[in-house]
């Protein structure tokens, strides 16, 4: 009883997000009985037919099932690391421009290509990286032959990844810069005291100190590891790239989305659920026994 | 939060938890019975009501602070037949919100509405009220009630009613659509070929030596690597409207990507037959050549327009009424720019095909539990009788609303498009069944008359003359001196069980085959491999299914 | 002083120059959708347009702008976002405070933070959750907006992960003055914590700003649509292949230059925000000044 009176203002502040929580997400959740269901809306989900297994075997029976299984995977894993990377260099890069007018400039307009939607980009993207658009016409500069960007296999995952990032590292690097401004300035003090110069001070005081922050943004995007962007690709993707461009979420779509198949809809997303719940627990687990550190 | 609120909230939360159980059930209810007084009225007094939900298109627009809930339409309908059409809901129509709103309204059991029209983008979802068992058998009622004007309309096209027939029922009244609507033509630069001093190509090596013309030769100047002598794309598929490849195939027997009637009078799909392995040779030596888009794979419809409003593509296909739009364009960026609308070319046996047009764009379906069924006749056959196609000085003689989709000013001169009153809406969409009322042949009849030098006297006629584009006359009858090589997807029942689990691989190893043979990617021969695969893929078993339904439609 | 140094004046002219490139690389597409939304129809149309417009045009914002149905949209738009970051931000502060305690401070703290967890990877999908809204009666209400989104797992772990870059010396020396939890967590972690409620604030408003899907399904009428309800329904690409069309709707359809014009309004006033939200990324910790 005793730890109960010391921390019953915790639990209180809690409550009001546990309701929530439990109206909007716990509640809700019933619905994924609809994965073993051919769920059809008039019969509910008292009366569909139960299918057992039926949905998820249709995932995994078609000739195409591992491969695109495997472009999601490598697609996203590749923007998950390379989202979490190029934004964690830019914030330090940043940090260090010292004029603080011209790095709030840069900022800002890194910042804006996150409020441009794939619709809008596609078409911008399909004429900029044409094989004889603007970005071949500077590579020809270099001599490089023309790259069929978007319509050759070896590139399109490349394309992708790229111009995903591209889109959004200017917002992820909030959270970093947010971080940075978070570092205690003593720090930075005693480091020059000792004569650091700014590489060392980078080092071992900048980076140390982001380290939990990467860990953490790193984990929470585990529970996208197989959402490899449906709206990027579904703008992007044509029928020369289907081999490497094709993912889960444009199979769905096609195939559950467009013909009301909800049952399905709901099987994969269980599917993905559960990796990403596997996945997200093994990084808690390792960050906990290597760093001592507990990420939520 | 006061600690009521949150009593509430957490009392209302377990309640959801135990309905969720219980709902979604579906009210089982008895068929409407079936009156066999003459209940039909031209007007009801007391009003009836008929309720029913929109998927509001996007580009609708609402004039006065209305809505899609209460308009001039909604006003009207009352005034004149004492129906109060009665919304549950709307949707704006994107993304398929519209089908997405109906099912979850099935799935928490909310009031299905009296009558519902469902366009062909979501036909899927119309199958699906279908076997809900929530909608009636249409037949008798239709059989009953309709006028012959609409009868008469319906039975242009004996085809119509295939998709929505169960069982010998008719279980939706489909919604009639122009005829040769999405069939085209190809639109040419005709300045170009004037000074070329060539005529329209007839075959495929007119075409060719055309296009090489275009390319190489370009009478605008313009170099080689800019011009794209027949814009196409394949994005989407080898078988869609603007910048259209499938004619290409036609040329040598076949369309792609619908099912064809054959020889043997069962249905084959296009997309396996020899005529496509030449198709595809001849469009990989045009792409070779240069003559079409080098990003054709990437590129969709609209994309296809975009040189030809440049003035940088010599030829575009596409409905007979680009001449409306987009190409009304193009002399804004090239003010020498003639585009003619011109036949599509004859293979090497002498024939074209060209993809047909379905004469339906949806359907409509009437609720089991409507209490007057007849109502929505009164309304529709007003509409077939008063809209669709009236002689002159009918009551719709200037347009459907004043004030909306047209006006008179003081002098009474006819006003329309931007200079009504605040502006033009197409009020036609604000009527229980979209567009109205249209009866298949009578858009043709209209343009053939108007392309022969006939004056635009009733409404459609003027409605054609001041909407649809100054080359529209002469396109359409182009496109009906071709009315032999229509071919429309002979197949439109519902999405059978292996389609629906076989079709989508099926579609995507056949695009993906055929833009690696056209880029050169795969040798021509990995068609044969490719028509091995579909076959044994479950392509047989479509075939299967496709005829089994063929067979009970066409007893 | 490093920055003096010659290897680091170097460096800094590297980077500022690479920064500045980059910046630019980021612009070039928003300049050409501008250059659009004020070049005529028929040269976007034709897709002449590259960074300049082509025969400029004003067209395209006046129709945005007249539409009162977009004007209405803004101000929902505003509504929203001002209440649901409100929400939002009480709630992942509540939150996040007792959960970046230690375990061996509040026990039960691992099963709450699961919960969280739990709730971020699963879902039911959308048919029970439209059926939870529809019993609430929340079906048509603007309540809808802002109260499902309004506990957000992701930015309860980053705040709760900020907290704990908070010294420990700050709050054992409230309590030690006697202060509870509730008042250590306004009087000492509030103040201090700016760059991450500036951080927080950022993400819930733009994605409240950007949310469009809920307001498509669980508002009846369009007439109370917020602004990005608003325009995906004009900006995204309609398949025209089955409709029955006709040049006039094909034209109102492909409206290239308005809805150029409708991104840039449409993003417009989250950007203007973005610089006043700035500012506390950089000041942060020195406002608060940690004395130790």
């Amino acid at each position: 009883m005793k730890t109960l009176r010391k921390t019953w203002p915790f639990h209180v502040m809690l409550l009001p997000s546990m309701i929530f929580l439990l109206i909007f997400s716990y509640v809700p959740m019933a619905g994924i009985v609809m994965a073993f269901q051919d769920y059809k809306p008039w019969l509910g989900f008292t009366g569909s037919e139960w299918v057992g297994l039926a949905n998820f075997r249709y995932l995994f029976e078609r000739q195409d099932s591992i491969q695109v299984i495997w472009n999601t995977l490598v697609i996203a894993v590749l923007k998950l690391i390379f989202n979490l990377f190029v934004p964690f260099i830019f914030a330090i890069l940043l940090n260090e421009i010292r004029r603080v007018k011209l790095q709030r400039t840069i900022q800002t307009l890194v910042y804006l290509p996150h409020f441009l939607s794939w619709v809008i980009l596609g078409g911008i993207l399909i004429d900029l990286l044409a094989t004889d658009g603007f970005a071949n016409r500077i590579l020809s500069t270099f001599g490089v032959q023309p790259i069929f960007f978007l319509g050759d296999n070896d590139w399109f995952r490349f394309t992708v990844i790229a111009s995903d990032v591209w889109k959004e590292f200017g917002y992820n690097t909030i959270i970093f810069l947010a971080t940075l401004a978070g570092i205690n300035p003593s720090l930075y003090e005693a480091a020059e005291m000792d004569g650091a110069t700014r590489l060392k001070q980078t080092l071992y005081v900048t980076i140390p100190s982001m380290i939990p922050m990467v860990a953490v943004v790193g984990t929470l995007a585990l529970g996208n590891v197989l959402n490899a962007g449906f709206d990027q690709i579904f703008n992007l993707y044509n029928p020369l790239v289907y081999a490497k461009g094709d993912i889960i979420d444009t199979f769905v779509y096609r195939t559950a989305i467009l013909n009301g198949e909800m049952g399905f809809g709901t099987a994969i997303g269980l599917f993905k659920s559960v990796i990403s719940m596997v996945l997200i627990l093994l990084s808690y687990r390792l960050a906990y026994k290597w760093a001592n550190y507990r990420i939520f | 939060m006061g600690i009521k609120k949150t009593a509430t909230i957490v009392m209302s939360t377990l309640l959801v938890a135990a309905s969720l159980a219980g709902c979604g059930g579906g009210k089982e209810s008895a068929p409407a019975a079936v009156n066999t007084e003459n209940v039909y009225k031209e007007k009801y007094d007391p009003p009836v009501t008929i309720t029913t939900v929109w998927g509001v298109d996007p580009t609708l627009q609402f004039k006065n602070g209305e809505s899609a809930e209460n308009n001039v339409a909604t006003k009207w309908a009352k005034d004149k037949f004492g129906i109060d059409v009665k919304s549950l809901w709307s949707v704006t129509d994107t993304n398929g919100a519209f089908a997405t709103k109906v099912r979850l309204a099935m799935s928490s059991g909310q009031e299905m509405p009296d009558v519902v029209t469902i366009g062909d983008t979501d036909s899927q979802l119309a199958q699906d009220l279908i076997d809900s068992g929530m909608y009636s058998e249409v037949g008798p009622l239709f059989d009953k009630y309709a006028s012959d004007t609409w009868k008469k309309a319906m039975s242009e096209d004996a085809n119509v009613w295939n998709p929505y027939i169960r069982d010998g029922k008719k279980m939706g009244i489909p919604v009639l659509d122009y005829a040769y609507n999405h069939d085209y033509v190809l639109w040419i630069r005709q300045d170009w070929l004037t000074k070329l001093n060539m005529k329209a190509p007839t075959t495929m090596d007119e075409l060719e030596k055309v296009m090489e013309a275009f390319k190489n030769n370009n009478p605008d100047g313009l170099a080689p690597d800019k011009v794209i002598p027949l814009s196409i794309g394949f994005k989407s598929s080898m078988n869609t409207w603007m910048g259209d490849p499938s004619w290409i195939f036609g040329a040598y027997g076949t369309i792609p990507q619908q099912w064809n009637l054959g020889s043997d009078g069962t249905l084959q799909y296009g997309s396996i037959q020899p005529g496509m392995k030449e198709g595809l040779v001849k469009i990989k030596e045009w792409f070779d050549k240069g003559y079409i888009p080098k990003e054709a794979a990437l590129w969709d419809e609209n994309k296809t327009s975009e040189p030809a409003v440049a003035g940088t593509a010599g030829i575009l296909p596409g409905p007979y009424w680009m001449s409306g739009w987009p190409l009304q364009d193009t002399v804004k960026n090239v003010p020498s720019a003639v585009w003619k609308p011109i036949t599509i070319p004859v293979g090497p046996n002498g024939k074209a095909m060209r993809h047909g047009t379905t004469t339906t764009n949806g359907v409509t379906l009437i609720n089991k539990n409507m209490k007057h069924p007849e109502a929505f006749f009164t309304y529709q056959n007003y509409m077939f009788d008063q809209l669709a196609n009236p002689s002159a000085n009918s009551e719709f003689d200037k347009g459907l609303f004043k004030g909306y989709d047209y006006d008179v000013d003081s002098s009474g001169k006819l006003l329309t498009g931007e200079n009504i009153p605040g502006g033009y809406v197409n009020s036609v969409r604000y009527l229980l069944v979209r567009d109205g009322a249209r009866i298949p042949n009578a858009q043709m009849d209209a343009l053939i008359k108007l392309a022969d030098g006939g004056k635009a006297e009733t409404r459609l006629e003027r409605d054609i003359q001041n909407n649809y584009g100054p080359l529209t006359p002469e396109a359409a009858k182009v496109l009906m001196s071709q009315k032999d090589s229509s071919y429309p997807n002979m197949f439109t029942g519902p999405t059978t069980q292996s389609m629906k689990t076989k079709m989508d691989y099926l579609n995507k190893i056949e695009s993906q085959t055929f833009n690696e043979i056209i880029y050169g990617k795969s040798p021509i021969d990995s068609f044969d491999t490719f028509v091995q695969t579909w076959k044994t893929s479950g392509g047989d078993e479509v075939t299967k299914e496709v005829n089994d339904w063929y067979k009970s439609v066409h007893k | 002083m490093y920055f003096k140094t010659r290897g680091y004046r170097v460096f800094n002219v590297f980077n500022t120059i690479l920064l500045i490139l980059l910046s630019i690389m980021c612009i070039i597409p928003l300049v050409h959708v501008l250059a659009i939304s004020l070049s005529s129809k028929a040269a976007a149309d034709a897709n002449l347009v590259a960074l300049w417009p082509i025969q400029f045009s004003l067209e395209a914002y006046k129709k945005t702008m007249f539409n009162p149905v977009f004007l209405h949209s803004i101000w929902i738009s505003v509504l929203r976002t001002v209440i649901g970051t409100a929400i939002t931000l009480c709630l992942t502060f509540l939150a996040a405070y007792p959960l970046s305690k230690d375990n061996s401070v509040f026990k039960g703290r691992n099963i709450y933070s699961w919960i969280f967890v739990f709730s971020m990877v699963f879902t039911g999908g959308l048919v029970p959750f439209y059926i939870v809204i529809q019993k609430l009666g929340l079906i048509d209400s603007f309540w809808v907006l802002v109260l499902p989104g309004a506990v957000n797992t992701f930015l309860v772990i980053l705040m709760l992960n900020f907290f704990r870059g908070i010294p420990k010396e700050l709050e054992e020396a409230s309590f030690i003055d006697g202060a509870g939890p509730f008042r250590t967590l306004f009087t000492i972690y509030l103040p201090i914590s700016l760059p991450s409620i500036a951080t927080i604030t950022l993400f819930s408003m733009v994605f409240h700003w950007n949310s469009w899907f809920d307001g498509l399904l669980y508002l009846n009428n369009a007439s109370q649509f917020p602004l990005a309800t608003f325009l995906q329904t004009v900006i995204i690409q309609q398949d025209m292949s089955s409709m029955s069309s006709s040049p006039k709707e094909m034209e109102l359809i492909s409206q290239t230059t308005v809805k150029a014009a409708q991104i840039f309004i449409g993003a417009a006033p989250i950007l203007i925000v973005y610089p006043f939200l700035q500012k506390f990324f950089v000041k942060g910790m020195t406002l608060g000044s940690v004395k130790e």
